[in-house]
């Protein structure tokens, strides 16, 4: 079973991932801090006495679910206002998340040449505007095989679809941010 | 041959991914202080509120159980 020590160093390994990819999902920095929180506390409350090794399958079901549940009510609540739209605070588009991230990564990188830094941080920007972009379960899925690194099967279980399913849509999300990102001139 | 060609296909498919993975990792590494902060807060509240495995009383050893079934056996007083 898990130790707390355990389960500290498996949330402190995925929290910063978990918060980016509700990022890409939501486009909402406190959506997105919101959705990890109550991921994070669902895991430990429900599944803190599991093993170590269950820890990150049922950590992305769980996120995957709670996005989800965020949706649902951002759809509710929407209809419940839909002719109150003055409630809705506008330009909350997300872009705050990318800036940050360029001007970080452009400050954090000493050793390299302020050309290869400002081409990283553009690639870096490019790549995530095109994940963003990506339909949802093509996103899930790509980046639950490639970030996360889990196996196609654990990936199916993690979304709830058959494998196959899996490597359809991460061929399918490979194709096409292969695509964008060589149409901007990008080649990884 | 087909098997080979779709075998490559996902090298290089798996190959791109995790490149751009590796890109995503580097922008995730870097995040404002004040969100990690606030993740780190969410992490050690989370962990406090930590479901914990319920502890069964130990099972008595077979031979306890066996002496207690054994009529006139020695109490274990």
């Amino acid at each position: 079973l898990a130790t707390e020590q355990e389960l500290s160093d498996f949330l402190k390994n995925v929290e910063k991932r978990a918060f980016k990819r509700s990022i890409y999902h939501v486009r909402d920095e406190e959506a997105a801090l919101d959705i990890v929180q109550d991921s994070m506390m669902k895991l430990a409350q429900h599944y803190g006495d599991k093993p170590a090794a269950e820890l990150p399958m049922l950590f992305q079901r769980i996120l995957a679910n709670t996005t989800l549940d965020w949706f649902r009510r951002r759809k509710t609540r929407n209809a419940l206002f839909s002719n109150m739209s003055d409630f809705e605070s506008p330009g909350e588009d997300g872009d705050f998340d990318l800036l940050e991230t360029l001007e970080s990564l452009t400050n954090s990188e000493g050793t390299e040449s302020a050309q290869d830094a400002t081409e990283r941080a553009q690639i870096l920007h490019e790549i995530e505007l095109q994940v963003k972009e990506l339909p949802g379960r093509q996103r899930e899925a790509f980046l639950m095989r490639y970030w996360e690194e889990m196996d196609v099967a654990e990936t199916a279980a993690a979304m709830g679809c058959s494998e196959g399913s899996v490597k359809t849509h991460c061929s399918r999300a490979v194709h096409a941010l292969s695509k964008a990102l060589s149409a901007k001139g990008i080649k990884l | 041959m087909t098997n080979s060609l779709q075998k490559r296909a996902d090298i290089l498919q798996d190959r791109f991914g995790l490149k751009t993975a590796s890109y995503l990792s580097a922008g995730a590494a870097d995040l404002p202080y004040d969100i990690s902060e606030r993740l780190r807060a969410a992490r050690v509240q989370a962990v406090s509120s930590r479901k914990v495995a319920k502890t069964q009383p130990p099972a008595p050893s077979s031979a306890t159980v066996a002496a207690r079934r054994l009529p006139g056996a020695p109490t274990m007083a």
